[in-house]
């Protein structure tokens, strides 16, 4: 197996594989050694054996299992939780979209009434079906589809035409999913596989340079004749993570991990010129978190970081917008009619929901500029109320934080910096516009996973839960191939 | 990782609470708000009542809002509740609008109200004025000027009354529209910043007797001006030899222009702050514009008109009306409540909000003598016209210079409370150009404590 066992590069990352290794390895061999194995044949032949005996039967004796067994093995028992939130995700969907194509009454709204069709059974079978013929964590799965859920149901309602066309990239981004799974988990050749995705990212990057249009202060959109228009930074992200994740994990030295840096150096120069500085901001931070995991080289780090706050202050001397954005963040009601009016829109939907909100299709979104994406969160809090909002953050924390725990058991540098980059990226980009939408921190005009109106970002996201589902498979697989019986072996 | 992960979320949770706590009702109050008149479509906005239950503001069955039908009370009471238009963003009917049009209502009543088809009520307040104490204060301020008197319970912080003139009437609102000049949309008791005067000589006696020695023994000769700087600090008559107590009776500013230079801006400023200065007030029941004392040390001369509550020192009414139930409460600042009750459609009684935990501004023992100081102002100081038979009164006067201009009239100071706590009454007046405190102000301070002891408002 070429490649097959990485040195690890960094102290953090060793030290995390080191544990798992250890934790795992007597499980298997002292069970092993404690029956006689012809016996325990024997009685597996006889159906007399749990599940976790049978399967480990079955691989000495055949090599092979099968995903659901695997699932048996690394003990994800997570059926009923994931079933109850399939179903309440189902029924939630259903009757919120049935409560807005009442409140429409339209012709949309009847599409939306049809959506049900087609939404509820995409989330079923992803979340119920799809984690038991693959490789994939079914709660990440559920939960993922509960949020898309909660973002397409408050579209439906707010502005159906939108809502509609989501469900369609909803549909288009689970087969995305699917197809990153199968990649992270069946790949061997990562090496041209980044460098494919590095020449494409960089190449379809630059596009908005050349055909895009000025959209609210920034040139990030492109229009294509066949794919329609799309946000390629959006997209790029898969290519930054998986840079950075091959060169530093197979290489140790500063030299070996400069591809990856001058990588991304240059995707943010060219998202600087772009103005796409949310982007920017979330390309720079995850790579400066998965050069700390990669590296553990505090000066380094620093070093990167004061790089950044200088080029912020550089930012916010050179682009008045950011001026802007900065003195609105401080003080809205200075310009409650011009600057501010956003984020004051913003605020005062959130304080008008109360703590149960105003109630689906109730009050006057739209009266937020970009309601529909950027500040969609504000929409679901003056929909659905305060704690609702809460909650739905606190999902997006148990979603990554069961990724980061699926990750821990990682044993290869690279799959680990994969995830945690992804993981990085969306907790990053949850933060900054949620931060910025109720005035914690100056407003970067980025989406909100999985909630936000918008094909790019919703085909990126879902792609980033396809990595992580990947990199579960790729464990799994892994795992089976060190299984005693197939003759692997620990490290 | 995970730990930085949940670190992050509970940041936003808690900046998210702390926000939608502290200034979610004022946010929905707020102008800019749309949802307040989309909501009016659909919700029937409830009552605003005196503290005897007197309705002051209520909707008819199509929704339009009607006032009291005597004007005179509808006048007197006019910025308290201000108009349903949200021309006065601060009256109760804009600022309590997440009560009155029902945003406060939990999902149960208003499941009931979908479920009986019957149109959504909002909440109705009961607030702690006395319409009837506003109307008489109203009544005996002097013609024609301008002013504003604030009547406060100080035992339990309720607001009596709030009494800002001139007045508009919320049943012809586009005729003080017109005048914008006389402000009559403002309410002077809380938006009214206004240069404090001698008034403030109670922050900087109160700063004076913690911070340096030897108070006791103080004596100041005043020789009718003191020299600071390239000015002098002039009084319009020598006192003579003045010590502490005396000079704050006779309200002397060479004598406070003296000590000030002993203290210095710091000191000054950290009592001010104390009590209030600079702070962001965000009081639940109303808005308070924030008062400021100059925290910059300027030159010597700024520092000494500072501490007479001239040049760049400004506060409202409502503000000083709080100093003096501090000091009537042995110290402790309170927030100054509004709300009486929150009654639902359905006749229940909401929760008020939670008011801010009081706080010491003051020590006792401070305060027990500046009330003795305060005590002296009415007996035999600036202060007489404001004494009551039967109650002994606490004050303090304020003459405050606005114009360089001499035949420009100085605004008129008083405030003071009632010291037996069976008639726990402060009261602050000012009257615009209206010349002496002692003259012009203390009287009517007094009409209006003996009104509210006649009222027997507890």
């Amino acid at each position: 197996m070429p490649k097959k066992e990485q040195v690890f590069a960094g102290r953090k990352v060793s030290e995390a594989g080191k544990k798992n290794a250890g934790a795992e390895k007597p499980v298997f061999r002292k069970r092993e050694r404690s029956a006689a194995p012809a016996e325990r044949t024997k009685k597996w032949k006889a159906g007399e054996l749990t599940g976790r005996e049978t399967f480990r039967e079955k691989s000495r004796n055949k090599g092979r299992v099968s995903a659901a067994e695997m699932r048996l093995l690394t003990g994800s028992r997570l059926d009923l939780p994931v079933v109850v939130i399939a179903i309440l995700t189902a029924v939630f969907e259903a009757l919120g979209l049935l409560l807005a194509a009442a409140h429409t009454r339209e012709t949309v709204g009847m599409d939306s009434l049809a959506m049900i069709w087609v939404i509820v059974p995409l989330g079923l079978v992803s979340s119920l079906l799809l984690p038991r013929i693959m490789h994939m964590d079914a709660l990440i799965m559920a939960l993922t589809n509960f949020l898309c859920g909660v973002g397409i149901v408050t579209l439906c309602t707010v502005s159906p035409l939108r809502g509609n066309r989501q469900i369609l990239f909803y549909a288009v981004s689970l087969g995305v999913m699917v197809l990153m799974t199968l990649l992270v988990t069946r790949i061997q050749r990562y090496h041209l596989l980044t460098l494919f995705l590095m020449v494409a990212g960089l190449a379809i990057l630059v596009l908005p340079l050349i055909f895009g249009k000025w959209n609210n202060g920034a040139k990030n959109w492109v229009s294509l004749p066949v794919l329609g228009s799309f946000q390629p930074s959006e997209l790029v992200k898969i290519s930054v993570l998986f840079a950075l994740a091959y060169y530093f994990s197979a290489h140790r030295t500063f030299i070996q991990m400069l591809p990856a840096l001058l990588f991304t150096i240059a995707c943010l120069i060219v998202l600087m010129l772009q103005r796409d500085l949310g982007t920017a901001l979330i390309y720079y931070l995850s790579t400066l978190v998965v050069f700390y995991i990669a590296c553990g080289n505090i000066p380094l780090t620093l070093l990167g970081a004061g790089g950044g706050v200088g080029a912020a202050i550089l930012g916010y001397r050179m682009f008045a917008h950011v001026k802007v954005r900065v003195a609105m963040w401080k003080n809205p009601w200075s310009d409650p009619t011009g600057g501010g009016y956003q984020i004051i829109q913003a605020l005062l939907a959130i304080s008008s929901g109360g703590l149960f909100g105003m109630g689906l299709g109730q009050g006057t979104p739209e009266k937020i500029p970009a309601y529909y994406n950027d500040f969609i969160f504000a929409v679901i809090c003056e929909q659905f109320g305060q704690i609702f909002g809460v909650l739905l953050l606190l999902l997006y924390v148990i979603i990554l934080a069961r990724a980061v725990t699926l990750i821990n058991r990682s044993r290869r540098s690279l799959t680990m910096l994969l995830g945690y980059g992804t993981v990085a990226m969306l907790g990053i980009q949850t933060f900054m516009i949620t931060g910025g939408v109720i005035k914690l921190i100056p407003l970067t005009g980025v989406t909100m996973p999985f909630l936000s109106y918008g094909g790019s970002s919703m085909l990126s996201c879902m792609a980033m839960i396809g990595i992580l589902h990947g990199i579960t498979g790729k464990q799994q697989v892994e795992t089976k191939e060190s299984m005693p019986g197939k003759g692997g072996n620990y490290h | 990782m995970l730990l930085l992960m949940i670190a992050l979320f509970c940041l936003i949770v808690a900046y998210f609470c702390y926000s939608v706590y502290f200034y979610g009702g004022r946010w929905v109050a707020n102008p800019y708000n749309p949802r307040i008149n989309n909501q009016k479509q659909y919700v029937k906005m409830g009552s605003v009542m005196d503290r005897s239950g007197l309705v002051l503001a209520w909707s008819d069955e199509n929704g339009q809002r009607r006032y009291h039908k005597d004007a005179r009370i509808r006048q007197a009471v006019s910025q308290v509740v201000g108009d349903s238009g949200g021309k006065v963003s601060t009256g109760a009917d804009t600022f309590h609008a997440q009560y009155l049009l029902g945003f406060k209502s939990s999902i149960f009543e208003r499941l009931g109200d979908a479920i009986t088809g019957k149109r959504q009520e909002g909440d109705s307040l009961e607030l702690t004025i006395s319409a009837e104490l506003s109307r008489y204060i109203t009544e005996h301020f002097p013609d024609g000027k301008r002013g504003a008197v604030v009547v406060m319970n100080y035992r339990t912080s309720e607001i009596l009354a709030m009494v800002s003139l001139p007045q508009f009437d919320p049943t012809n609102l586009s005729a003080s529209l017109a005048d914008s000049e006389a402000g009559a949309l403002m309410n002077r008791c809380t938006q009214g910043l206004y240069p404090p005067g001698s008034t403030f000589k109670i922050v900087t006696m109160i700063s004076a007797i913690d911070h340096l020695p030897d108070m006791d023994n103080f004596a100041f000769e005043c020789t009718g001006y003191y020299p600071v700087g390239h000015y002098s600090v002039t009084e319009s008559s020598a006192h003579g030899i003045q010590d502490l107590r005396s000079a704050f009776a006779n309200s002397c500013n060479t004598t406070f222009a003296a000590l000030s230079q002993q203290l210095g801006y710091k000191l000054i400023g950290d009592t001010a702050r104390q009590l209030g200065f600079n702070e962001n007030f965000m009081f639940n029941d109303v808005i308070v514009y924030n008062s400021s004392y100059p925290a910059d040390d300027l030159s010597p001369e700024d520092l000494a008109w500072s501490s007479i509550g001239q040049g760049r020192v400004l506060a409202t009414p409502l503000h000083l009306t709080l100093i003096a139930a501090t000091i009537a409460n042995k110290g402790i600042f309170r927030e100054p409540r509004l709300l009486h009750r929150i009654i639902t459609a359905g006749g229940q009684e909401r929760m008020l909000p939670f008011a801010a935990p009081d706080r010491s501004a003051v020590s006792s023992e401070t305060a027990a003598r500046i009330e003795a100081d305060m005590m002296e102002v009415i007996r035999r100081g600036t202060g007489t016209r404001a004494a009551l038979n039967n109650y002994t009164v606490a004050g303090k006067t304020g003459t405050a210079e606005v114009s360089n201009d001499k035949s420009v009239a100085a605004h008129a100071w008083f405030v003071g409370y009632i010291r037996e706590k069976e008639a726990p009454y402060a009261v602050c007046v000012l009257v615009e150009n209206g010349g002496s405190g002692g003259r012009v102000a203390a009287p009517l301070a007094r009409r209006a404590l003996q009104k509210a002891i006649d009222l027997k408002l507890n």
